[in-house]
């Protein structure tokens, strides 16, 4: 297990590698100048090709590249073109926000999600089955954009019950976390009902069933534990896209959070924010990935018994052909 | 072996969410201000409200006043900072730092200073400060463009409350732009021991109002200044929100959560208006919306002709109407008519007949394209696209294309724009700042000695009415050159709370929020 988790973060190095230089080949082929973008537009041309200078934006391709890259590797992000600040900070001063917002989206979509794919699935063509997967449809085609309106027009103005922008606590988190909740909720739902649909048909749930099991016991426990792993895949998806930051929804409720911070970094071609940012949700992404596929094992033994190492793994095989670790 | 590690990830993510759920608390108990704020305003029998929320489009760069050109950074500066010279809401120059001024001659300006005023850290603000910050401001980007005319290194301080200001030239904008968010005075002891990036994030002034925290992308607070030597205001804190999402902003008002809104959109006026707990307040602004030939770099245009059958080409009442619906006025001179010494002029009626005999009489060739560009403000768009319209329509072959202001900054630099859509905001209100357009190199405008002859005559002049009509001639001869064409005088809109009192509305966008109380 350590020696996969090992290979894996290896693996980082070569995605991270990439990512950082595909955005940085983007960024480079943009049009825009930084430096006449800080000064203005009736700055003298001397003192644009000065700033350019002191930024290093003349210098070749590839030394800016490589700039970039031991920067990187020292833990320098380099300083923000608009606020002056490192951009380490900036990253981390929006990164809470986004981290409790993504997390509150997870947990919302989860509790209606799940739920209702179990039940949309135990009952399958009944009229819940029917009502939930309209509301599966409805959440996936809703945009993000109106739905938030529509949330904050009835719960903030009409009935005055909380607030409708901003992101300073509990009362302010529900709106938002609805809004992206609802939306990802009707992905879970779909997954977890046709990853049940398929387990309840096999031939143990009718064993369990026959040997007089509960139907919560068959349902919860024989059947959800092995439907589990396609739904922890859209699971962390979800989170790991949240990461990101959400920016349609932060502009709208006015949540300080990563996304908001990116979009605004490249319109004012702010490289160093565009760059350290990608990087940082690359590497948070591919953190969670890494996460979800550790918890896979959890779940899965089957899947455990083959991250073990070689030694381990031949004498397992040797003990599943006598029979002998066989549940 | 099993059982220990899921115990220790059950301990762990326990860990996790207490973790967070202690971070979210401490950020709550941070704004707490910010959330009695609107449940204050649910409540009308609370005790007296003393925190001020007001809500703008996008966040301040920073709040050096020397290094930035952001309205939002102008009006947190306009409470931290004390200027020489202030602007009262008609628009006339009063006393601030400074109890009188006369002037000594052409190019020099005393000022008496009181001897009351200390910077939030605890220093007296003396005429050095004063010195310190006009030779800044005449230096430094943000401000460069407005204060090269002042000349920082021969201003003289005569003792610590007495100051002789030197222009290089007669200048006579040089009260509006004292009374301007660039003429803030900064501590100069601190500010070279900060640093500028530092004092732009931590900045030190004298005002009726002190910084308290800035909290990147969403929020900065102001706290009151109880040593101030003037009226205190009336509040505890002033907080500045940012709401970049136009509709967000409106209902942030209607929900309560939000006292006063900037730049309140068309589409939501009704709606705030008809609650009764919200007001519309609307007022005519600096901003003038035009469509500006680059005459100089563009040969197809330097036809004078050319440029007047194309302004014959557009119905300009008709663009107004369409894309502001009332919130606009058809422009009849180069600048806003709030700003002084603005004259209305007649300005070609539309005609597209006589524009097409016009554009065949000068030789124009109709397959020439024209490109048209605009940045990505929508009303610009719409303005673009009825444009485009217009032309097209008696002839003419036109490529409309939107940049970001990156793109837009720069292919303006080089290798030039032919057509843009201007929508400039004059923020001083200074008649020399409206015509800013026609001194900008880039965009082009004009290359015409007699509209720079009367420029300069005109800033250089101090007495009222030789101004006045200096300006009024070269309002018409600008007109008649059809460097640009005039387009839109677009209002001001401001949502505030009824329980808002002393509110006053401005034109540039850079609210005084000192004078505020709450009913």
């Amino acid at each position: 297990m350590h020696k996969y988790i090992f290979k894996r973060v290896l693996m980082m190095i070569p995605v991270l590698l990439g990512v950082s230089l595909i955005i940085f080949t983007l960024l480079y082929i943009t049009p825009g100048d930084p430096a006449r973008q800080i000064l203005g537009p009736d700055a003298s041309p001397e003192a644009v090709e000065a700033l350019r200078e002191e930024l290093g934006l003349n210098d070749s391709f590839g030394v800016r590249y490589a700039n970039f890259v031991i920067g990187a590797l020292h833990g320098d992000l380099g300083i923000s073109y608009t606020t002056r600040l490192p951009v380490a900070t900036e990253i981390f001063s929006r990164f809470p926000t986004t981290f409790v917002y993504a997390l509150l989206c997870t947990i919302v979509s989860m509790i209606i999600g799940i739920p209702l794919g179990i039940i949309s699935a135990t009952k399958q063509y009944s009229i819940f089955d029917n009502a939930a997967t309209t509301f599966a449809l409805l959440g996936v085609s809703m945009p993000t954009f109106w739905l938030g309106l529509m949330l904050i027009l009835l719960f903030s103005v009409r009935l005055d019950w909380l607030p409708a922008s901003g992101f300073y606590g509990p009362q302010y988190w529900i709106l938002p976390a609805m809004t992206i909740g609802m939306n990802s909720s009707a992905y879970i739902m779909r997954m977890t009902r046709s990853s049940m649909l398929e387990v309840i048909r096999q031939d143990y749930i009718r064993t369990a069933r026959a040997k007089g099991q509960t139907e919560y016991k068959i349902v919860v426990k024989h059947a959800l534990k092995n439907a589990l792993i396609p739904i922890i895949t859209v699971v962390g998806i979800n989170f790991g896209r949240s990461l990101g930051g959400a920016i349609v929804t932060e502009q709208i409720f006015a949540i300080p959070g990563l996304g908001k911070m990116m979009v605004e970094a490249i319109s004012a071609r702010n490289y160093p924010v565009v760059q350290g940012g990608v990087l940082f949700i690359a590497v948070a992404t591919s953190v969670v990935n890494l996460l979800v596929d550790i918890l896979y094992a959890y779940i899965d033994p089957r899947l455990s018994s083959q991250y073990q190492s070689g030694k381990k793994k031949k004498a397992l095989q040797a003990s599943e052909v006598t029979g002998g670790t066989a549940k | 072996m099993k059982k220990l590690r899921r115990l220790l990830a059950l301990v762990l993510t326990v860990a996790m969410i207490l973790s967070i759920t202690a971070c979210g608390n401490g950020k709550e108990a941070e704004t707490n201000t910010a959330s009695t704020g609107s449940s204050s305003n649910a409540d009308a029998s609370a005790p007296a409200k003393d925190t001020l929320v007001v809500v703008t489009r996008s966040e301040a760069t920073n709040l050096d006043p020397h290094n930035n050109t952001s309205l939002s950074s102008f009006m947190v500066e306009r409470a931290i900072y004390d200027r020489l010279v202030d602007k009262d809401e008609n628009g006339f120059i009063v006393p601030c730092a400074a109890t009188e001024w006369e002037i000594v001659d052409d190019t020099t300006i005393r000022f008496h200073l009181r001897d009351d005023i200390y910077f939030h850290n605890g220093e007296k603000l003396t005429a050095e400060d004063v010195k310190y910050s006009i030779a800044r401001a005449e230096k430094e980007a943000g401000s460069r463009t407005f204060f090269k005319f002042f000349d920082g290194a021969n201003t003289e301080v005569i003792d610590d409350t007495t100051i002789d200001i030197k222009v290089y030239e007669p200048f006579a904008p040089v009260f509006n732009y004292l009374s301007s968010a660039r003429g803030s005075i900064v501590c100069a002891s601190a500010m070279e021991s900060m640093g500028s990036d530092a004092y732009g994030r931590n900045p030190i002034g004298s005002g009726p109002l002190k910084f308290t925290e800035w909290v990147a992308g969403d929020h900065i607070e102001l706290a009151r200044n109880d040593d101030y030597w003037g009226d205190k205001v009336a509040y505890k804190d002033l907080i500045f929100r940012v709401i970049g999402e136009d509709a967000s902003r409106a209902i942030e008002l209607e929900s309560g959560g939000a006292d006063i809104s900037l730049y309140i959109a068309q589409q939501d006026i009704s709606s705030l208006e008809s609650n009764p707990e919200t007001e519309v307040i609307s007022v005519p602004s600096y901003a003038t919306v035009s469509v500006a030939f680059n005459s100089v770099k563009f040969d197809y245009l330097q036809d004078v002709r050319v440029r007047k059958a194309l302004a014959m080409a557009l119905d300009r009442e008709g663009i107004v109407e369409a894309v502001y619906h009332g919130s606009a006025t058809v422009a009849d001179s180069v600048y806003s008519s709030v700003i002084p010494y603005h004259t209305s002029n007649e300005i070609v009626s539309y005609d597209p007949e006589a524009a097409k005999a016009l554009l065949e009489e000068a030789g124009f060739d109709f397959s020439q394209p024209i490109k048209l560009v605009t940045m990505g403000s929508a009303s610009a768009v719409a303005i673009s696209e009825i444009v485009q319209n217009m032309w097209e329509s008696i002839g003419l072959s036109v490529e409309t294309s939107i940049l970001d202001w990156a793109v837009f900054s720069q292919t303006m630099a080089d290798p030039g724009l032919p057509v843009i859509i201007l929508d400039s905001n004059a923020s001083s209100g200074d008649p020399d700042h409206g015509f800013y357009n026609w001194t900008w190199t880039e965009a082009g405008v004009h290359n015409d000695p007699l509209i720079t002859e009367l420029l300069e005559k005109g800033k250089q002049t101090y007495k009222d009415d030789d101004r006045a009509k200096i300006y009024a001639e070269l309002q018409e001869v600008c007109i008649d050159y059809y460097g640009l064409v005039p387009i839109a005088f677009t209002d001001s809109t401001f949502g505030i709370r009824s329980n808002v009192k002393g509110f006053i509305p401005d034109s540039g966008n850079v609210l005084d929020l000192t004078k505020i109380h709450f009913e």
